[in-house]
């Protein structure tokens, strides 16, 4: 269908967007790529509808302007609201390192390059799809949000952002500034794993892996639940064991909880993320076992 | 990032004045903020040559060029292209070697997917011609557009035979008017 009709406004700064979304019935656009879809659908009727790209402290990537942002092992990489699937693929994407090379796998997976030229990264985060790739990483990663209203800014991890299915805990007056993901040591090494129907499906399952030279591990899940999700069960049979099969085994039984869908039982479900997470680990790990912790 | 565009101006309750260059030339529209691009386009601009097939983003039928990227034009909002510059079909280079390449390699059978993947294939090869070098990266972009008569076979090929004749001299990013200024005389092969 044609979408519904709403009025229409382009702030230029993140405070003028938030005296707009404090009416309550408004919707932020940025990338839009999923919001176009809910107004086409009637899935929503906002009022209004909040456009951010003349929002200049939106844009870009980098390190965080505020001084109540805790560095994680070196730093923290901001990802401001505007920044598109694309920027951070490569060669765009000016994040160095790791982190950077893990953001640019993960962007590939995500729908085509049409859709990625538009759609956002925090924009992903909001929308909160229970199979979406930047949910799993962020959570993997244990990022973290800024989120902005009229009383003022806060900050939110993304395990707390993320509370089921299309459900964030950003309130309908508040407006997610960016998402802060950890900067990862040189030499760390990172994977994506995803298994989905076609080329145009969305994730069935994906599994975002780093692993850092001192072992230390993080696994992201999509698909696997009702939000992306940290495979933290995963991730200490892994450190206790060494053995991907012993962490594939446990992240189906107890970091998945899926649900089912016509082409996938839970039970299913749960062995691709099994299989996925040892694919994971075997990408991260050269196969190697590590020592029992 | 690009700078923040202008505002448009506002006549009737709820329409917006906006400009946007399409196909090179400069052009000025009042609508709805609810209207997509790819309506303005057809109904608007008279450019029906940009297809609507799902309407929801998945087939690719409504594919763009918007600042040189291939986009779904109806998972854009009109408004949000003020200052913009658009390319359709109708704006591909008369020369352009997908043209030739999509007759020659039998790339079309009823035509509604083909003004999509034409676009698609312009703004990615634009971008980097090097996309048809590779098997996977191939299949991922022409993944982006539903063809349900060819079986992708041709357009797989076109791409290629396109891309392998935008020689390094010749390949340009500029818009058509400096292309035709440019291109060199034709030669008496069939036209596109």
């Amino acid at each position: 269908m044609k979408p519904p009709p709403f009025d229409w406004a382009a702030p230029t700064t993140v405070d003028e967007a938030t005296a707009l979304l404090a009416r309550g019935d408004a919707r932020v656009v940025a990338g839009g790529q999923s919001l176009l879809q809910d107004l086409r659908w009637r899935r929503v009727s906002p009022a209004l509808l909040v456009d951010l790209a003349g929002i200049g402290e939106l844009a870009g990537i980098g390190e965080p302007a505020g001084v109540d942002v805790a560095p994680h092992d070196g730093g923290t990489v901001r990802i401001g609201a505007r920044v598109r699937h694309r920027d951070v693929e490569r060669p765009r994407s000016a994040v160095p390192g790791p982190l950077g090379a893990l953001l640019a796998e993960t962007a590939g997976w995500i729908a085509h390059p049409p859709v990625r030229a538009r759609g956002t990264v925090v924009g992903s985060l909001a929308q909160a799809h229970p199979a979406a790739e930047w949910c799993a990483l962020a959570a993997g990663l244990d990022g973290r949000v800024e989120l902005a209203s009229t009383t003022g800014r806060r900050e939110e991890r993304v395990a707390d952002l993320l509370l089921g299915p299309g459900r964030t805990s950003c309130a309908p007056t508040e407006l997610i500034t960016a998402l802060l993901l950890p900067r990862l040591p040189e030499g760390t090494r990172t994977a994506v794993v995803e298994s989905r129907r076609t080329h145009a499906s969305y994730a069935h399952v994906a599994v975002t892996a780093a692993r850092t030279p001192d072992g230390d591990l993080r696994l992201g899940l999509a698909g696997a639940g009702p939000t992306g999700r940290r495979a933290h069960a995963a991730e200490a049979a892994f450190a206790a064991t060494g053995d991907p099969d012993a962490a594939g085994d446990a992240a189906a039984a107890d970091d998945a909880d899926p649900r089912g869908h016509p082409h996938a039982t839970p039970d299913y479900t749960r062995h691709v993320v099994g299989v996925l997470v040892r694919r994971a680990l075997a990408a991260v790990t050269d196969g190697r076992e590590e020592s029992a912790a | 990032m690009t700078p923040p565009r202008t505002t448009p101006s506002r006549s009737r309750i709820g329409e917006l004045t906006l400009a946007l260059r399409v196909n090179g030339t400069a052009r000025t529209v009042t609508v709805e903020p609810r209207r997509v691009l790819a309506d303005v386009l057809r109904d608007d601009l008279g450019l029906t040559g940009t297809r609507l097939g799902c309407e929801h983003g998945v087939c690719g039928s409504c594919t763009v060029l918007l600042d040189g990227e291939p986009v779904r034009s109806c998972l854009v909002l009109a408004v949000q292209v003020r200052d913009g510059d658009v390319r359709t079909v109708e704006g591909l280079d008369p020369q352009d070697p997908l043209l030739a390449a999509f007759e020659t390699e039998h790339a079309y059978q009823c035509g509604f997917c083909t003004s999509g993947f034409l676009v698609l294939l312009r703004g990615a090869l634009d971008e980097d011609p090097t996309v048809v070098d590779d098997a996977d990266r191939l299949d991922a972009l022409l993944a982006s557009n539903l063809c349900r008569c060819t079986g992708y076979e041709g357009i797989r090929r076109a791409a290629v035979a396109a891309a392998r004749q935008d020689a390094p001299d010749a390949y340009s990013a500029m818009p058509p008017s400096t292309q035709e200024r440019n291109s060199s005389t034709c030669s008496d092969d069939q036209a596109p």
